[in-house]
């Protein structure tokens, strides 16, 4: 047997030894991470804020109570929200997905206050509401279907 | 006149998660078709809006760029459900292949 065929040899039987030890410690692959109950429970609480807000400011579109002056608060606490769970999910193994989503909804709502700022005192009107609310209902249930599919069927 | 075919945008929003996802696409469809339809159907109405001066063409290239965020989202999604399932394959396998060594070596304990 030559060098090149010796060299095969070795590395089957250590691939072969390899799997037999994961087989026999019982071990299982995990390239995702796990299902956390916080962050599904938090991402759910934050779509109910953030679809009765964008309501809210469409009734009260062209009047003072709609501004986006009278409104920074929302944009603040939806951020920080989305902050804390982004460095939630950082700090759990093999969760990148997650924390990239998350980066994405912090980018919609920080454009949703563009928006709404720019408005003036037009404010968030139905016609700039509702493709608000659509996309931003699109990217919630991305962002929750993702978590559910880490339950792994459990 | 509006320029947008809803069915044309959601075959270049298959075709790019098909990109992505390659032999997974058939297990992805019956979450990402709708999902695609109804991004289609929210750039339309962007259109729509637009044409109608109801929004500025600044609203609409804001928009158009909160909606390109939640399609990643979603690819985000459908990228993972495919690492996920070849992680269940790969653990059914496994346990398959437990199954057998153990009994081998309880043979072998007995024996």
């Amino acid at each position: 047997m030559n060098e090149a065929a010796h060299a095969r040899v070795r590395r089957r039987a250590w691939t072969v030894a390899s799997l037999l030890c994961l087989v026999m410690m019982g071990c299982a692959v995990h390239f995702v991470s796990d299902y956390d109950e916080v962050t599904d429970r938090t991402i759910t609480e934050l779509q109910v804020q953030t679809e009765a807000f964008v309501l809210k400011m469409a009734d009260a579109a062209g009047t003072p109570a709609g501004t986006y002056d009278s409104n920074m608060v929302f944009y603040t606490e939806a951020k920080a929200t989305i902050l804390t769970m982004e460095s939630r999910a950082a700090a759990m193994p093999k969760n990148q997905t997650t924390v990239d989503q998350l980066k994405k909804l912090a980018e919609n709502i920080d454009l949703m206050a563009e928006l709404h700022q720019k408005a003036g005192d037009k404010g968030l009107t139905v016609d700039l509401a509702g493709p608000v609310r659509d996309i931003l209902d699109v990217q919630f249930r991305a962002i929750m279907k993702h978590e559910m599919d880490k339950k792994r069927g459990k | 006149m509006a320029k947008l075919d809803p069915k044309d945008l959601v075959a270049q929003m298959v075709g790019a998660a098909v990109g992505v996802l390659k032999g997974q696409w058939a297990k992805a469809k019956e979450y990402a078709q709708p999902e695609f339809e109804k991004l289609a159907a929210i750039a339309v109405d962007i259109e729509t809006r637009k044409l109608a001066d109801r929004i500025t063409e600044d609203e609409a290239r804001i928009l158009v760029k909160m909606e390109k965020n939640a399609f990643d989202t979603v690819v985000l999604t459908l990228k993972d459900e495919g690492v996920i399932a070849a992680e269940a394959a790969i653990n059914a396998a496994l346990s398959v292949a437990a199954g057998i060594v153990n009994t081998a070596l309880g043979w072998h304990l007995l024996g």
